[in-house]
């Protein structure tokens, strides 16, 4: 978020506009409410359409919500049992989907179309790593893109991703761990590497 | 922490947060603007004024002998036409709704005159009691057979 967001959601607000001030509530975190819905989910028209149905709930307890500082916790809660929610009416299509890719092979992402690797070299800009990483995110199959982004995004810790999940603490470890393999593998075939990182 | 969990970790913490779509701030507040244009008694029950919420219940309540009453009306007023007219395919429908009426009616009777009141708010309560349970139950065995961890796609 860049200096003008937060003038933005400081400035005085009108009496009784409650439609202002409601729309400077969702400048200052739709980001953040659609980093979590896009990640989650794997697909961005579907995590507009829950990052909308996150703000049309808040609006509803938004007289709760403006002006306590834990409204970036309940939009992230929100927005993320929502995903969830949304995920589940799938279930049985990513069951079956998901058995067959473990047939195969269970770490391997499938194909997944990324940003053009010309420019990607050892001076790769900052930008373009980001892109190629929300692309590898994408590529990750659900019960492993799912865990991943708790564990590291929302820092959620294992034993609660098993309970969210509803499934059993190594299959958490596992699936986190599997996920990772294959982030790493999709973005060195694609020249991104620890030593690019470093500062 | 590994090497590929340090890596990984530090890889995604680097990551900016995502933008939200150009027409997503205008297409949340369209929304909203539908959502207050519509009339409030199309709108869910919370978010009905308070006095018509709480007028809402007994409205209901009173609702039930009215409708009694009312079937008594019609099956008195088919009843008359019938004696006063030949018969005809109409009136043969009129006579089956009629009787549906008195039956109604009858029932009505019944419910407020014979049955004592005790019984019929505790055959209430016992509805109430019995559609928690059977709901109670529904969700413990979606929740058992459906999301198990074994069908979990994770």
């Amino acid at each position: 978020m860049n200096l003008s967001d937060d003038d933005a959601v400081q400035a005085p607000l009108s009496v009784g506009d409650r439609n202002a001030e409601f729309t400077r509530f969702m400048r200052k975190y739709q980001d953040m409410v659609y980093s979590t819905t896009a990640r989650l989910s794997g697909n961005d028209a579907q995590a507009e359409d829950i990052a909308q149905e996150v703000f049309l709930r808040a609006h509803r307890r938004f007289d709760e919500l403006k002006d306590n500082p834990r409204a970036a916790g309940w939009l992230k809660t929100v927005a993320t049992n929502l995903t969830f929610t949304h995920l589940s009416r799938y279930r049985k299509r990513w069951v079956f989907f998901s058995q067959l890719q473990s047939q195969d092979e269970d770490g391997d992402a499938p194909e997944q179309e990324f940003p053009a690797a010309t420019s990607v070299t050892d001076d790769v800009q900052d930008d373009e790593r980001h892109e190629f990483v929300e692309a590898a995110l994408r590529a990750l199959p659900e019960h492993q893109r799912v865990p991943l982004v708790l564990f590291h995004f929302e820092e959620m810790p294992y034993e609660e991703i098993a309970i969210k999940l509803s499934v059993s603490l190594p299959k958490v470890k596992t699936d986190i761990h599997r996920a990772r393999q294959a982030l790493a593998g999709i973005l060195a075939r694609r020249g991104i590497t620890a030593a690019q990182l470093e500062p | 922490m590994t090497s590929l969990e340090q890596f990984v970790d530090a890889l995604l913490r680097r990551q900016p947060l995502r933008r939200a779509p150009a027409g997503f701030e205008a297409r949340v507040l369209q929304r909203l603007a539908q959502q207050a244009a519509r009339p409030w008694w199309v709108q869910g029950f919370s978010r009905w004024p308070k006095a018509a919420q709480l007028l809402f219940l007994p409205l209901a309540v009173g609702c039930v002998p009215l409708l009694f009453r009312a079937a008594g009306s019609v099956t008195a007023l088919l009843q008359s036409a019938r004696q006063s007219a030949p018969v005809s395919a109409a009136q043969s429908a009129a006579t089956t709704v009629g009787t549906l009426g008195h039956t109604l009616q009858t029932l009505g009777d019944l419910v407020t005159r014979e049955i004592p009141s005790v019984w019929i708010y505790g055959s209430v309560g016992l509805a109430a009691l019995l559609y928690a349970t059977l709901f109670g139950l529904c969700a413990a065995a979606f929740r058992s057979l459906v999301l198990t961890p074994q069908h979990a796609p994770y």
